[in-house]
């Protein structure tokens, strides 16, 4: 399983690296930006985006968007993960129902535990399998 | 009653008209005398008239000679005069300025009281009284003044306006006038009534309350913030911690495995007080969506018997519970947050708690509302202390004497979700005894 992981933030991207690792069917590569991000994406295929929701930029939701319209990217599921309280409807009514957009498929808040971010990216994989 | 009398363009004041009808009567008697009978006897008969008449028409010219009148017209001048007294006190007591002024062009002040005199700085009431109405407030305002009393005069009714006053010595303060127009007896405006309050004081303590608040603003967005900062580096922390005890274990290293618990724990620690932050920001911005759900509180807690009784082992705290059999207690809530309610309590009651302690959980019910108490048997909470126990950081208040972990938002949270589904927390407690916290939440159909 091919996993992309897009943070500005260098430290969570090894720590979900390093997480994932626990799993040895999980191949992790991690971009710092959107725009490497898209790059990556379109060069190499994945099964799986784990995507920052607030990036200088362009956005996580920005990057959803974009995929979305794209016919090769629009089949990868994506999980949005955040400080924010993404899981919170009000949240979402407030940042045009971002939850919406067809590739998202899971939200993560962090801080979080290694148990839930497995969970959930077992979870989404599972389900869009 | 008016003095004066209109009599076609004549105006006449009225103790006249008593007057010329007396002399009518006794014109009309002599006239009557001297033509029916002759002198010397109509002289006699005139005279004899004039002075039997004369005690009555002075009474009824002057009204003087009445004893009874006369004390009973004293008496009313005297209590006319005790209320006015007494009003003018009370004016001259009344910390606002109560003036008059006429209705003419400069607007000349009629009557000011004594608060007056001072507010505006003049030296007494004849000083003030110099004055005009437009003289004590800012020129800039004229044209304003001028049109707003122009419609008040008009309109005849009261009037509120807010101006700038104009001391003697040309120092501005900021006023409410109030203003009433004084109608005389034909129905026209003969000046003007007002109370004046002096709002610098009003205006500056609107300032220091609006500073107050957004610095409390400012606090709570700071909190938000730092709170959201301080979680990405935090779940590195946890991630990479609790890898690294994984780990640990695979590699059999008693030593590193014990000091990676700890920086596992203190993570945990960490993310607990952020969470408490953001949960309170969030309750009180109302962002959090608040659930509800209809469900049998009483039932709740029994499900969750074994995981309260768990959080009371680490100090060998016992619990016994007195849950009312065989009735049910609907409430509408998120059941989550209410368990998060009770397990503070409770493990507020372990931790301030003796070891070895009994924590009773009784729940009562009555017709209206589900009550749920939390008894311990520990030190008790001062009387000055009590009143504090649910606000915002109640343990900041006396920081070097904390005796337990905590920035002391626990209950503050409790209240937030407490009082977010209608209900009341409270807390009885006396030192040395122990507390007893509590919550009820009103009953609603099932």
């Amino acid at each position: 399983m091919k996993i992309l992981v897009i943070d500005n933030d260098t430290s969570i991207g090894i720590t979900i690296k390093a997480a994932l690792g626990l799993n040895a069917s999980y191949e992790v590569m991690v971009c710092l930006g959107a725009k490497e991000g898209l790059e990556e994406m379109k060069k190499n295929k994945y099964n799986l985006v784990l995507l920052d929701f607030m990036m200088p930029g362009i956005s996580g939701v920005d990057l959803c968007k974009t995929m979305a319209s794209d016919e090769k990217l629009k089949y990868i599921p994506v999980i949005l993960i955040s400080a924010l309280p993404i899981s919170s409807e009000v949240f979402q009514q407030s940042n045009d129902n971002f939850n919406r957009i067809s590739v998202v498929k899971g939200l993560l808040e962090k801080p979080f535990s290694v148990a839930e971010l497995l969970g959930k990216v077992e979870s989404v994989l599972n389900t869009t399998k | 009653m008016r003095n004066i009398i209109h009599f076609f363009s004549l105006k006449i004041p009225r103790k006249i008209i008593s007057v010329l009808l007396f002399l009518l009567y006794f014109a009309v008697v002599i006239r009557f005398v001297l033509e029916y009978s002759y002198p010397p006897q109509s002289y006699f008969l005139i005279v004899l008239f004039s002075f039997s008449n004369l005690p009555s028409a002075l009474i009824f010219i002057s009204k003087k000679s009445n004893p009874y009148l006369l004390s009973e017209l004293r008496a009313t001048e005297k209590a006319l005069q005790a209320t006015y007294r007494h009003w003018d006190s009370l004016l001259s007591l009344l910390p606002q300025a109560v003036f008059s002024y006429a209705n003419n062009a400069t607007g000349n002040i009629l009557f000011v009281n004594d608060f007056g005199v001072k507010l505006f700085g003049y030296r007494d009431l004849d000083d003030f009284k110099k004055m005009g109405y437009l003289d004590i407030f800012d020129k800039s305002q004229k044209a304003r003044i001028m049109s707003e009393r122009a419609n008040l005069i008009e309109k005849k009714n009261t009037m509120i306006s807010e101006y700038v006053g104009l001391k003697k010595d040309g120092t501005k303060f900021p006023v409410a006038l109030y203003s009433t127009p004084i109608i005389d007896d034909d129905h026209k405006v003969s000046g003007v009534l007002g109370i004046l309050i002096d709002l610098s004081e009003i205006k500056r303590f609107k300032e220091t309350i609006d500073q107050l608040h957004s610095l409390d603003q400012a606090k709570d967005d700071f909190l938000n913030i730092a709170a959201h900062e301080l979680k990405t580096p935090l779940t590195s922390i946890l991630v990479v911690s609790e890898i690294l005890k994984t780990k640990s274990k695979t590699l059999g290293d008693q030593e590193i495995g014990k000091e990676i618990d700890l920086l596992f724990g203190e993570a945990e620690r960490l993310k607990k007080i952020v969470d408490q932050i953001l949960t309170a920001t969030r309750f009180e911005n109302k962002h959090n969506v608040i659930k509800n759900e209809t469900f049998d509180l009483l039932a709740l807690i029994k499900d969750h018997i074994s995981s309260l009784k768990s959080l009371a082992e680490p100090r060998k705290s016992q619990i016994n519970f007195a849950i009312t059999e065989r009735k049910e207690a609907w409430v509408s809530a998120d059941p989550d947050k209410i368990l998060e309610v009770l397990n503070n309590f409770v493990d507020n009651a372990v931790k301030y708690g003796t070891p070895d302690q009994t924590i009773i959980i009784k729940t009562i019910l009555s017709a209206t509302e589900v009550k749920v108490e939390v008894t311990d048997q520990g030190i008790g909470i001062a009387p000055d202390k009590i009143g504090r126990m649910f606000s915002k950081f109640s343990q900041l208040e006396n920081s070097l004497a904390r005796t337990q972990e905590g920035i002391g938002l626990g209950l503050y949270i409790c209240r937030l979700i407490v009082e977010s589904y209608k209900g009341r927390v409270g807390v009885n407690s006396a030192v040395g005894k122990g507390s007893t916290f509590y919550f009820s939440l009103p009953l609603v159909k099932k």
